[in-house]
Parts: structure tokens; C-alpha cells; sequence
């Protein structure tokens, strides 16, 4: 049984909430493979907020019409009735450019300065684990404006005091923002912090499930529940609750 | 000019030890029909590059066909969740490849390089993290600006294997959404292309025909794959695939699915076109095609 709150929003609809109110309207929005939970963010927020925010698909397709979540975040149906059509190769060209605004990343691990790992547990020239890979993370999460990380299973085996390969480098000079299925992270100079607990943790329980120590400069904090039309848009695109079996 | 072949004439333009370029996007349209043919006549040591093509490499590695990989990623998302490619994880794990990861966007670039004659291409950013070390790419000195950028070499494969909706008579095709497929047919030396079919007149020419070396018709050609506007892929396949790629041996599942009665590599071609032929008239039954479209007849 997925936890819910009063509102009815359970720790799935928290992150995907929170992920797109990282999404401005006008912003430029981009989503790689394997990203079912940022996809759904992105569509919520251009159904609410975000209207005329562009969303770049790597799958080829500029403003894709999301109907409902698909298997994959990179399938095909997508495409349909895009707007236009991106090749892969261009989606470098506009992060390299500073035209995109908003990237979504995964990391099986990630460190107190930000740093995310997609390679491999152990060494990764003889990995004990291979992991996924890169995909684009390593340019892209450099180049794109605000680059947000999404964490589906909170635990300090994810949030680890050092990564085992460093896939995707923290830029020195400004903070990543993490959304996982328990609370709101920053990291990079200066130290990671707790931003706010999802309120059906607490934030004793947030820090347990973090390998490293946590700057809790609001004791308090709440991360603010999905508004109505968010969590309506949420469950609309996801009526079958796909996203909850996707978070821990 | 455009040859039109048989799926085993075409496979057999690729020889043992070649690079090879893998066309699709994770699942759609990975060019699996010319995958499994190369299975069937034991085309080895190939080198493949793979932009996320986790399939198709999948399937090749598992046949121990593959000397060398170069790719980015290894996963894909279907009905039942997000995989790491079995096959593939399995041989990186225990060192059976000689392999490459990279930044996607490496591999871009040098496809780039590759398809505009150059000799190198700047990879700026590419000498963060850890694969600054794994990859150890030269440095040059821009002359413009006086700072350092990493440099990749331009990737030329000898073939790029792509499946496409359809093709013309002259051997142009078409493919309905390319996302990589226009970049890589430009960088490789040739092009073997399997199509859903043979139409006189294209909605639009995505590959000229002076890349393309040889046309298949060979419908269901990216199955277990998708091919947009004919087939979805085909998640209970995918699934038994898988199944059977984690007990550790997927002898069963070469001989049912890719030899198909056909006892050896090398053995009669006739018997393995009719298998490929007869799994497109009887899966073209049951797939529903996605209704997508201007460009269907």
C-alpha cells in the first residue's frame, strides 16, 4: 500500500510534483532515455503551469502530445503528434548553446558535492556491476541551465559519502538540485542540505537514509504538498499509477 | 546503384571483423532481421559502435560476435520495467568484450567528424569526471582562443545496419522518425538497409540512395523491436528473451528465434528467408499498427 497524505498524493506524486515545479513556463525542458518520472513532470507541467515550455524529447520529438505514460519515456507513440521532429545530435548543440533550461538525470549513486554515478559499482574499468551508462548525463548535465536530479529509492546506498565513478561531474561553482521519493536535497559548494521532507517521512528518517551528513538549515521544512491541479494533471497522465510502482 | 538482395546476400556484405553502426533508437526499429542473419552465417569480431541500440548489440554479443563495443548506454524500459541489456552487462562484468563507454555525446561527435570528412572534432567537456581517465582522449590547443579542448577521432564504420518503413525503387529511404539514423548513414562507408516494403514513390527520401548499398525487403525487420506506423515491439518476446538470457545460456532461444531449424551457421539460406518471411505474414496479423499517419497509404 502506497502512503498517501490528506491530499491524497503519495510519495510518487510528491517527487513528480516537485520536479515540475522545476519547470518555468517558456522554459527550455529536455528528457533522455530511461526517464519515465521526469516525463510525466514535464507533461503535468505544460498541461498547468508551463504552457508554452518546449520540450525536447530524445527520441526525436519537439513537444511531443503526452496523452499518458508510456513504457518508456523514449517511446515511440510520442513522436505521433509532435510539433517537430530533433535529431539527437542537435539536442548537444542547444545544451552546449545554454538553450536548455531544465535536464532531468537518474544516478544510482550520487555524493555530497553532486557528483552522479551511471557507470558501474566497483571499478569501472572491471565493474563488479555494470550499471546502464552514461547516456549524454556527463556534457549535459554540465551545459543544461539547471540540471535536477531524480532519486526513486532514497537510501544511503544511493546517497553514498563518495561515488564509485564519477559519471557525471558537479560543476564547481553551483548546486544540483535532488528530488527522491522521501525529501528535497541540494549538494554541491558549500555542503548538501536538506531542503524540505516529504510529510509522510520526517526528517529524522531523511537523514537515517543518507549516507553523508545533511545541513539542516530548515528544521521544519515541509516540502509543499502537490496543489490540486498539479496532482489532477499527475493522475491524468498516469491514471494506471504507473509512477508509484516506479518509486520506492 | 542500389542493389536489392536477399536478407542473406545483404548480411553476407559484411564481413568477419568489420565496424558496424547499429541503426534504431532503443527499441525502435533496431535492425534485428539483419541482426539475426549475421547470427546465422557467423559474421565475427565485429566491432560495433552503438548509439543506445541495447537490442541489437544485446542479441550480437550474445552470439559472441563481437570483438569490440563502443556505446553509451545499455538499458531500455518495456511493459515490465527497466533492463540492463543481459547479454551485454554479462560480458563487461566478466571481461569477454574489449569495450568502450563514453559520454553519448562523444560518440555523436565522432560520427559527426565521420560523416563530414574530418580529420578530428572537438569534444569540449568531454575530460570530466571519470571517463577523463577511462578515456584518456588527446588534447589539442585551440588556435583561436589559445585554451586546451579534447579531441575524438571521426568514426567511419564500414557498414551501417538501419531498418527503415519503406524504400523505393532506386533504393531511397524512407524512415518516419530518423533520430540518428540520417547521422550514421552519412559517417559509414555503406549502408545495408532491411524495409517494411518496396513503395514507387516515398512520402519524403530520409537516406538518398547513393549511401544506400543494399535494399531487403523484409517486413517485420526490426521485430522484436518497433518499427512506428507497422508494429509495436513486442514486450513478451522481449520478456522471454530476457528470461532465457538469465539462465545463462540462450542456445534455446537461438534455435527457435534465429536459426529456426537450420541446423548450422552457413547452412541453407532458402530455409531461413522463409522462416523471416513466414514470422512477417503471421505477425502481421496480430500487430495492430499504430495509426499514425499522413505517410500510410
Amino acid at each position: 500500500m502506497t502512503p498517501a497524505d490528506r491530499a491524497g498524493a503519495s510519495p510518487a506524486d510528491y517527487l513528480v510534483a516537485e520536479a515540475a515545479r522545476q519547470i518555468r513556463e517558456g522554459d527550455v525542458v529536455a528528457t533522455g532515455v530511461a526517464s519515465p518520472l521526469a516525463l510525466l513532470a514535464v507533461a503535468a507541467a505544460r498541461r498547468v503551469h508551463a504552457p508554452h515550455a518546449t520540450y525536447l524529447n530524445c527520441n526525436g520529438a519537439i513537444d511531443p502530445v503526452v496523452a499518458r505514460l508510456g513504457v518508456s519515456s523514449e517511446d515511440p507513440a510520442y513522436v505521433s503528434e509532435a510539433g517537430g521532429r530533433i535529431p539527437l545530435a542537435e539536442i548537444w548543440d542547444h545544451a552546449r548553446r545554454g538553450r536548455i533550461d531544465v535536464m532531468f538525470f537518474g544516478a544510482a549513486q550520487v555524493d555530497p558535492r553532486g557528483h552522479l554515478n551511471l557507470t558501474a559499482i566497483g571499478d569501472a574499468a572491471r565493474p563488479r556491476v555494470k550499471l546502464a551508462g552514461p547516456a549524454g548525463s556527463p556534457s549535459l548535465a554540465h551545459w543544461t541551465r539547471r540540471a535536477i536530479v531524480l532519486v526513486a529509492a532514497h537510501s544511503p546506498r544511493v546517497f553514498v559519502p563518495r561515488v564509485d565513478f564519477v559519471t557525471a561531474e558537479a560543476a564547481a561553482d553551483r548546486r544540483v538540485r535532488i528530488i527522491s521519493n522521501l525529501a528535497v536535497l541540494s549538494c554541491g559548494p558549500g555542503g548538501p542540505v536538506l531542503e524540505s521532507a516529504h510529510p509522510h517521512t520526517s526528517v529524522q528518517a531523511v537523514v537515517r537514509a543518507t549516507g553523508f551528513p545533511l545541513a539542516l538549515p530548515n528544521a521544519d521544512a515541509t516540502t509543499l504538498a502537490p496543489e490540486p491541479a498539479l496532482l489532477a494533471a499527475i493522475a491524468a497522465l498516469d491514471p494506471g499509477r504507473v509512477r508509484d510502482r516506479l518509486v520506492a | 546503384m542500389t542493389e536489392f538482395l536477399e536478407l542473406s546476400d545483404a548480411a553476407a556484405l559484411v564481413a568477419k571483423g568489420a565496424s558496424v553502426v547499429l541503426g534504431g533508437f532503443q527499441l525502435e526499429r533496431p535492425p534485428m532481421a539483419l541482426v539475426r542473419e549475421l547470427v546465422r552465417q557467423g559474421r565475427g569480431g565485429l566491432r560495433v559502435l552503438s548509439l543506445p541500440n541495447p537490442l541489437a548489440l544485446d542479441l550480437l554479443i550474445a552470439a559472441n560476435l563481437v570483438a569490440e563495443a563502443e556505446f553509451a548506454f545499455g538499458g531500455f524500459a518495456y511493459e515490465r520495467g527497466f533492463v540492463i541489456a543481459p547479454n551485454w552487462r554479462r560480458a563487461i562484468e566478466r571481461n569477454l568484450i574489449v569495450w568502450r563507454e563514453k559520454d553519448a555525446y562523444c560518440l555523436v561527435q565522432r560520427l559527426r567528424a565521420g560523416a563530414m570528412g574530418l580529420p578530428f572534432i572537438p569534444v569540449p567537456d568531454a575530460d570530466r569526471g571519470g571517463y577523463r581517465r577511462m578515456n584518456r582522449l588527446p588534447k589539442l590547443i585551440d588556435p583561436f582562443t589559445g585554451s586546451s579542448v579534447p579531441v575524438e577521432a571521426p568514426a567511419t564504420p564500414d557498414v551501417a545496419l538501419v531498418h527503415a518503413q519503406a524504400a523505393d525503387r532506386r533504393g531511397n529511404l524512407f524512415i518516419a522518425n530518423p533520430v540518428a539514423d540520417d547521422l550514421i548513414v552519412r559517417a559509414s562507408h555503406s549502408v545495408l538497409a532491411t524495409v517494411e516494403r518496396v513503395m514507387d514513390r516515398l512520402p519524403e527520401i530520409t537516406v538518398p540512395s547513393f549511401l544506400v548499398s543494399a535494399v531487403v525487403e523484409c517486413p517485420q525487420g526490426a521485430w522484436p523491436g518497433s518499427c512506428r506506423g507497422h508494429y509495436d515491439h513486442d514486450a513478451a518476446h522481449i520478456a522471454e528473451y530476457l528470461a532465457q538470457s538469465e539462465t545463462g545460456s540462450l542456445d534455446a532461444y537461438f534455435r527457435e528465434h534465429v536459426y529456426a531449424g537450420v541446423p548450422a551457421p552457413g547452412a541453407s539460406s532458402e530455409a531461413v528467408d522463409r522462416k523471416e518471411a513466414s514470422r512477417a505474414s503471421s505477425a502481421g496479423d496480430g500487430a495492430s499498427p499504430r495509426g499514425e499517419g499522413a505517410w500510410r497509404e
